[in-house]
Parts: structure tokens; sequence; C-alpha cells
């Protein structure tokens, strides 16, 4: 299984999310190119990433072609609307063969549309919850009696 | 039939009234206030004012089990978006959507839409299907129709281009009786050769005319 070493990388969406995960690929020495139709946005990306960029709609086979997708061992879809990351992972899904598509939700319903083996889902809503639970759990002083109220108390 | 109308401005209005008037039962989105409002006061109808893109839209409008879907939205992803939910989860049968982007009709279709329309690519469909837009040829029609006087702008790649009369072998339904080369006028010989930019001129019945111009342009 020596081919398991092999990755290579293409983020759609110069999201800070997507420009964070483009810059640490890139920085474990892995193959990356990123596509974004706003140039600016690649102002997000690490100073030192040493991926391609690539500038243009990813919904434009041409424009995936050349981030050479057909190669990807992973695509992540990063841009700011769920409706774009819906269309983009189902597009990626009939035409490419990445064995993992990661895509970014924030309207958790809509995952429906995302249902098969090779596409996981992040849902930041969902992440900040169960993290805002961690920390109020964390916080919360241990209670020694029960005050008789149901949800916990504020942390002072 | 049972419709399910999302988004759409101008064209939404029109396809909302032509269902309308042929009497099926519909349900409208649109997310834009002034299109819903819009929409509603020209056709009777009421019009939700909702993004058709979300889940809770399609439960509020009870739209399950519709029979069709036609959605209209500005964005590619939007209408695959609306088809996706109107199929996969609300089980409307058959999903309609507009698609901005000529090369995006064959991707929608792969993907499960089973009918993407854009309007450049049916322009350009229909222009394919007419012979060929620029060699258009013009008709003339004698002694009550039972003459037809064709003109042929020959055009680079034509079968006829090139070849004399001789070798072209004209079939006998039609005579090239004819040839405009600006500013000459020729009367064809044997030996005349046709040339591109020329344009030829032929008699025949009205039933081989077609035939004789696709002789002239495929040599069959």
């Amino acid at each position: 299984m020596k081919n398991r070493n092999y990755r290579m990388v293409v983020v759609i969406g110069s999201s800070r999310l997507g420009a964070s995960i483009a810059s640490s690929n890139s920085q474990m020495g892995v193959y990356t190119a990123i596509i974004e139709k706003e140039p600016k946005a690649f102002r997000k990306l690490d100073p030192d990433y040493s991926g391609y960029k690539i500038e243009g709609d990813g919904e434009d086979i041409d424009v995936l072609e050349e981030a050479n997708i057909r190669e990807a061992t992973e695509i992540d879809i990063m841009t700011e609307d769920d409706n774009e990351n819906i269309y983009l992972a189902n597009l990626c899904l009939t035409f490419f063969k990445a064995p993992l598509i990661i895509v970014r939700l924030m309207d958790e319903k809509k995952s429906v549309l995302l249902d098969d083996a090779r596409i996981r889902i992040i849902t930041p809503s969902v992440l900040s919850y169960r993290t805002y639970h961690e920390i109020q759990d964390a916080s919360l002083p241990i209670p020694e009696e029960d005050a008789g109220k149901k949800e916990g108390g504020k942390n002072i | 039939m049972k419709i399910l109308i999302c988004g759409g401005k101008r064209e939404a209005d029109y396809v909302v009234r032509s269902f309308k008037e042929a009497g099926n039962h519909l349900v409208i989105m649109n997310d834009d206030e002034k299109t819903a409002k819009k929409l509603s006061e020209l056709n009777g109808t009421d019009v939700l004012l909702v993004n058709p893109t979300k889940i809770y839209s399609f439960e509020i409008a009870d739209v399950s089990n519709f029979d069709l879907v036609i959605s209209l939205m500005e964005r590619d992803c939007d209408n695959f978006v609306v088809c996706q939910l109107a199929k996969k989860v609300f089980h409307i049968r058959k999903a309609i959507c507009t698609v901005n982007n000529p090369n995006s009709v064959s991707l929608f279709e792969k993907m499960g839409i089973d009918s993407p329309i854009s309007a450049p690519y049916l322009l350009t469909e229909r222009i394919k299907g007419e012979s060929d837009i620029e060699s258009l040829t013009k008709t003339m029609s004698l002694e009550n129709q039972k003459i037809v006087i064709t003109e042929l702008k020959v055009k680079k790649g034509f079968y006829c281009a090139d070849k004399d009369l001789r070798t072209l072998q004209l079939p006998q339904t039609g005579s090239l009786t004819c040839i405009f080369r600006d500013p000459q006028v020729l009367i064809p010989r044997g030996d005349t050769k046709i040339q591109v930019g020329d344009t030829v001129v032929m008699a025949s019945s009205p039933d081989d005319q077609e035939s004789l111009v696709s002789f002239l342009k495929e040599g069959k």
C-alpha cells in the first residue's frame, strides 16, 4: 500500500477555512492546489504557501481540470455558500474519483443532499455548539449540592 | 398537474400564467419581495415569500409528491439544490430548471436533473438544426409552385466546392442554370468549376429541392 502515502489535495474556495487547510497541507509537503473566483481572497493564504493558486469558478469543469483534480486524493469544498458547496460536491462526486470529498455546510439539514460514502461533512454550527458546551462544562463549578435547577448555572 | 414554481422574475410570471390557464394546481415560491408581490398581483395567486433552497420552505409549502418542479433561480447551484431537494427529499416526480452556463447542461443531466434548460444552449442547438444560417437558400416558385428556383451560397467545405460540373454529376432531377460570381453571371458548362463564394441557381421540382441542396452540400 505504498500509494497510501501519496496525497494530493484540491481546495475549492479560499475562505478562512479553505485557505488554512490549503496552507497547512502545503506546509506538510502535500501537493496542494486552491481554486478561488475572487483573487483577493488568496491573501488569506499563508505567506509561504507554495501550492498552486487557480483563479476561476469552481463550477467550471475546465477550471477544476486546471487544478489537476482528476489526480486528487482529497477534494475540500470550502466556499462560503452552502448551495454552491452542495453543487460542487455533487459535481466532483459524479465526474472525479477522489476517494475523499470534504464539504463545509452551514445548514446541517441540507446534508441529505450529500449522502455518499466518499463525502464527509464539516458543520461549523454543530462544532461551535459542541465547543460551547465543552467550554461551559469546563468552567462550571463542580456541583456539591444540586441547587434545584435543571439547567446548568452561569459561570460568574 | 401539481406544479411547484421556484424563483424567477419575468419568466416566472409567464410560466405561472400559462400553467394556471391550463388549469394546474400551482404553488409558487419566490425569495424576492418585489417579484413575489408582483407575481401575486398579476396572477391572483398566493406566492410564498421564502428562500426556495431551504428545506423548511418546502415543508411550509406542503409540496410532497407533486408532479413537477420548475426552478428559475438566478444561480445554477441554487437551481441544482432546489431540484435535488424536490426529488430526493420531497419526492416530486420531475425537475426542470434553467441553467445559466450552457456548458453545465450536460453536467446537470448527468447529475440527475431531468430537464436543464439554457437559453444560449437552446439557441445554438436550434441554429445547428437550421440549414447553416449563413448559406440559407432562397427560393422562388414558378408555374403555381410546380417549378422552384433555388439560390444557394457555396461555403467552404461544401461537396460541390472546387468541382467542375462534369465531375460533380448533379442528379438528373435538377438543373444548375446559373452561377453568380460577383460581378459576373456565368452560364455553367461541363468544365465550369464551382468556387467558394459563388451563388448557384438551380431549377427543379419542389419535391427534389431538398435532395439537390443536400447533394451540393454533402454529396448525397
